[in-house]
């Protein structure tokens, strides 16, 4: 990543950087690193050697911690649930804050301030109306009912950081297209995506994350088996009195994996952002 | 910002803002109106238990009576301390990391991923990873500081009730980090670099370029950070939830809103006792309490941003 | 049959066909798939037992068990039975818990169930108006338990007085043991020793009138139990304050207390799981004076009951039955290691401590709950939560047991009718 300073006369300061960001990076680490030494222990090492490195690895937890977890059906409900439902917010969002951005209409406070409100409105409160609201469409059980829910639940949260990154795009790049003839739909799909990408990354990985790892909609609004979701699977080792913490812990570690896949992907967006921001 | 006359026709923008308010309206505000009728009625929250209109009763037991009265107001106090923790850790913290960022030549990358890394587990495993880490006798945490003679300063961070809540925060800041500092740098990578450079051939060091160039620029992204550190304030319930409990222990020192809401209407732990009724009067009552500190947020980012 | 036949058809359309009477439930020997919910997801293979046993029986149900984390299982059982998708049986908690539910006619009574395995005061646990409406599945029950071997070390034997009890930690604590694991960052633990020693120290007649409101929890002999509870703080281990009741648990498990109070439940999911070598003592908190009543705390945990608006309601009250059956208690106290409801089940003498548990329950127990499953639970804020995070005000030193009595009290009379005057 490209530095903004050349000069090497401050070169104390950078290591002053350095120092805090790899303390940071320490704080960070070394509790994954103790969930991840933790998942091939046996519950009894768990105990009595909580914190050193395992006297011998038990990759066998991660084969329990898959079947267990019904890892095969769940894994892949996850993955659409979670693409789906984030693929829509994206472009719900990204249209809304668009207009709600750059075109001057009348009730444009208005509808972005409704959109605000939502922001504070508290999650497991209007379960029960939701609920009724979900079974009278008749999606109950089914996965278009969650993702209907989690775009609109998202849309205060995504609006509100996009609609800042597309006021600060210059008219002069609009005034262009409109000169070639562009219509609006064609601004926003060839001209304002691509330079608010890094913000739309961000938004993609925060609702992806969010999505993958929620728990209580699949709990509340799936019923079947093969339609579950991860985190519901990942609650079978929490026990009403005992957490099987090495099995958990496994299943975290392979749960993992597409999330990390996805940032490593939205990182490559972002990067791509900032350089065609450059050439700005 | 201009109006578009060629196009789709002058109304256009609404279809573009149709999908997304359609689905907020009928998924989010709705069932939210809904329930908001319920603060009129006492309620157990049992499909089919008498449902007893009582007009303001509910809410005047929140904000004036004893004993929830006292509750809700020592929330309200705890919430307003985790907004102050948020601005310092979370928006301040993570700015400084996203500052830095920009002023390294190597490692961000390998940074940027570690300080995100934390969202990728869920909040409830967090608190069940910091639950263990924290505890006074076996955690690693304590370990370590008695390791390096530290020992006074091994306290019982999730028992004490002076200790309680900033701990939680903690924790809370630990797991969502990389959102301000992802925003910030997307932020402050966005200041057009030719500026800076020419204020630093100017003479300009790098704190000057900070605060006289790129934070002006970066404002309305930090009010934003602040607008959302201030609903995430009052919205934060489950982190206290999983390390807590409902209880919000001990001696009631982490309980928040949230929790509030939650015990009264769900009940807490070994209750049997809800009030669908009382509980919705309460989260009215804290969202009529964040609505207008939200909108004068927005209001302040509009007024802040500037068109490069 | 034949008159309606004769009579629909004369009232009717002309048709050939004769009209059938609606069938409300399926019948028993259709295929039916009954939905069973419980706040205990380890009971998933009670339930897989049970429908075998129900098709040896010859009935054709095919049972759906689902097991949801005790924290979401309230929020996510009233969000569907609101919805009318609620499941067909489902636990409730005895008392407030199984009476909410029995008031607002969500769930059926269980009158014609044989509950000839019940204690009448099990039953009046999960009973509402007279009529039940939930088969008690387990009882809890609440004592100190020991670690033997540190007791045989040091020459201790069982306490027979409360000063005697204060006496032993003493010794264990001059010699370097802690001697009690206290898991005070779970308030819920707190209460619990609040019931043992409230067991024994105030009895039926106390809880009865406090009840009636004929005395409350401001009363000295409860701020007694309380002061009790105080003492007992400086023989826990450094920081309990901050230690959850799992820890506690792995503490005294490990050899590191030589005493905890807890449930029976924590011997088998706890103890024997982290030390199946452990030797294990129990006794019930000791009185004022030896040779004085002890007595144990002894609790309906829950109950199963049947969704009124279930469709398949013949399959569901069968299910219901069956788990009022010996059968059904013997495998849960084989598969869990807990007190069932039904008393015709036999404890092997490898379980030591569950058989002095379901002994001295059924010699000497509190008839009368007043804190955990009684009336105080039911309101806002209920004496749980109340009760809890005051003990942790008074361990923390920040308040005295007198005041933490008054405020429990000033909750509860904020609600409860009794107190209100």
């Amino acid at each position: 990543m490209e530095s903004i300073w050349k000069n090497p006369r401050l070169k104390w300061a950078v290591i002053g950087f350095h120092l805090v960001l790899g303390t940071y990076a320490l704080i960070v680490l070394y509790p994954l690193l103790v969930m991840l030494l933790s998942s091939i222990k046996s519950t009894r090492e768990l105990i009595t050697n909580p914190y050193g490195w395992p006297a011998h690895p038990m990759w066998s937890n991660y084969v329990q911690a898959w079947e267990e977890a019904r890892f095969a059906v769940y894994f892949k409900n996850s993955i659409y649930l979670t693409i789906t439902s984030t693929a829509s917010i994206i472009f719900c969002a990204s249209m809304a804050s668009y207009i709600l951005g750059r075109v001057k209409f009348k009730l444009n406070p208005w509808v972005y301030g409704l959109f605000m409100a939502g922001l504070v409105i508290p999650g497991r409160l209007a379960i029960i109306p939701l609920f009724l609201l979900i079974r009278d469409l008749h999606l109950l059980n089914k996965h278009i009912g969650l993702i209907l829910i989690y775009t609109g639940n998202a849309m205060p949260f995504a609006i509100f950081l996009l609609t800042t990154f597309f006021r600060q795009i210059p008219t002069e790049l609009e005034e262009a297209a409109v000169v070639e003839g562009a219509g609006r739909f064609t601004i926003y799909w060839r001209i304002m995506l691509p330079l608010v990408r890094p913000a739309l990354a961000t938004v993609a990985i925060f609702e992806f994350l969010h999505i993958w790892n929620d728990f209580f909609y699949p709990l509340v609004f799936l019923r079947s088996e093969k339609l579950m979701t991860i985190p519901v699977g990942l609650s079978i080792f929490f026990g009403e009195y005992a957490t099987n913490w090495a099995l958990l812990f496994a299943a975290l570690a392979i749960s993992i994996l597409p999330v990390v896949v996805i940032f490593i992907a939205m990182s490559k967006q972002f990067i791509a952002g900032l350089t065609a921001g450059a050439i700005k | 910002m201009k109006r578009f006359v060629t196009g789709l026709g002058r109304y256009s923008y609404w279809l573009f803002i149709a999908p997304a308010l359609l689905l907020y309206l009928s998924f989010k505000v709705y069932p939210f109106l809904n329930s908001i009728l319920l603060g009129f009625y006492q309620w157990s929250g049992v499909p089919g238990a008498p449902k007893i209109w009582v007009g303001l009763a509910n809410y005047n037991r929140i904000l004036v009576q004893p004993p929830f009265a006292t509750m809700f107001w020592r929330a309200f106090g705890h919430n307003l301390i985790v907004f102050g923790l948020l601005l310092l850790w979370s928006t301040g913290f993570g700015l400084l990391l996203a500052w830095m960022l920009t002023q390294i030549k190597r490692g961000g990358g390998f940074y940027k991923i570690v300080i995100f890394m934390p969202h990728t587990i869920s909040i409830a495993v967090t608190g069940f990873l910091w639950n263990l880490l924290l505890n006074p006798q076996f955690g690693a945490i304590n370990f370590a500081l008695r390791k390096i003679g530290l020992d006074f300063l091994a306290l019982p961070w999730l028992g004490d009730s002076k200790l309680a809540l900033p701990t939680v925060v903690a924790v809370q800041v630990w797991h969502g980090l990389g959102f301000p500092v992802l925003v910030g740098l997307a932020a402050m990578i966005s200041v057009p670099k030719d500026v800076l450079e020419a204020a630093a051939v100017d003479g300009a060091n790098r704190l000057q370029l900070f605060w006289k160039m790129t934070f002006p620029i970066i404002l309305p992204n930090v009010i934003n950070l602040i607008a959302l550190n201030f609903m995430g304030a009052f919205g934060l319930f489950e982190i206290v939830f999983v390390m807590q409990g409902a209880e919000a222990g001990p001696f009631y020192s982490t309980d928040l809103l949230g929790t509030l809401f939650y015990r009264t209407a769900f009940g807490g732990m070994g209750a049997t006792a809800s009030g669908m009724g009382l509980g919705a009067a309460l989260a009215v009552v804290s969202f009529l309490i964040v609505i207008p500190l939200s909108l004068a947020a927005t209001r302040l980012q509009r007024k802040y941003s500037v068109e490069v | 049959m034949t008159l309606s036949v004769l009579l629909t058809a004369c009232g009717t359309k002309e048709t050939n066909q004769p009209t059938q009477p609606a069938a409300p439930t399926a019948k028993p020997k259709d295929p039916v798939t009954l939905n069973v919910w419980s706040w205990r997801p380890q009971d998933k293979d009670l339930w897989t037992k049970a429908e075998e046993k129900l098709k040896a029986q010859g009935e054709n149900i095919t049972i759906e068990f689902r097991g949801i984390k005790s924290t979401d299982y309230d929020s996510v059982l009233q969000t569907s039975m609101a919805g009318g998708e609620g499941p067909d049986v489902f636990t409730t908690r005895a008392g407030s818990g199984t009476k909410k539910y029995a008031e607002a006619n969500q769930i059926d009574p269980l009158d014609s169930l044989k509950f000839d395995g019940f204690d009448k005061g099990l039953l009046d646990q999960v009973a509402f108006n007279g009529k039940t409406y939930a088969v008690p599945f387990a009882v809890q029950t609440l004592t100190f338990f020991y670690n033997q071997d540190i007791f045989t070390k040091n020459s201790i034997t069982e306490p027979k007085s409360w000063d005697e009890l204060i006496k032993t930690m003493e010794a264990l604590k001059a010699k370097g043991i802690t001697p009690l694991a206290m898991g005070a960052k779970d308030a819920y633990a707190l209460c619990l020793i609040v019931d043992a020693i409230g067991a024994t120290d105030l009895g039926d007649q106390w809880a009865t009138d406090a009840i009636a409101g004929k005395t409350n929890f401001a009363d000295p002999k409860f701020v007694d139990v309380l002061k009790k509870v105080d003492q007992l703080k400086k023989y826990a281990q450094k920081d309990f304050v901050a230690t959850a009741q799992k820890d506690a648990r792995t503490a005294f498990a490990t050899g590191q207390t030589a005493m905890i109070l807890d449930g029976i439940w924590a011997v088998e999911t706890y103890y024997l799981k982290t030390d199946p070598n452990m030797k294990l003592g129990s006794f019930l908190a000791p009185a004022n004076k030896a040779g004085d009543p002890v007595r144990q705390y002894a609790y309906v945990d829950g109950g199963y009951a049947v969704n009124s608006k279930s469709k398949v309601k013949d399959a569901a009250m069968k299910a219901a039955a069956y788990t009022a059956s010996a059968e059904f208690a013997q495998a849960y106290a084989d598969l869990n290691s807990e007190i069932p409801g039904n008393k015709n089940v036999k404890f092997p003498d490898s379980k030591p401590m569950l058989k002095k548990a379901v002994d001295e329950k059924n010699r000497v127990p509190l008839r009368v709950n007043f804190r955990i499953r009684s009336p105080f639970d039911s309101g806002a804020p209920d004496i749980s939560t109340s009760l809890g995070a005051n003990l942790q005000g008074m361990l923390a030193g920040k308040i005295t047991p007198q005041q933490a009595a008054e405020a429990v009290q000033k909750d509860l009379a904020s609600w409860y009718p009794a107190f209100k005057k």
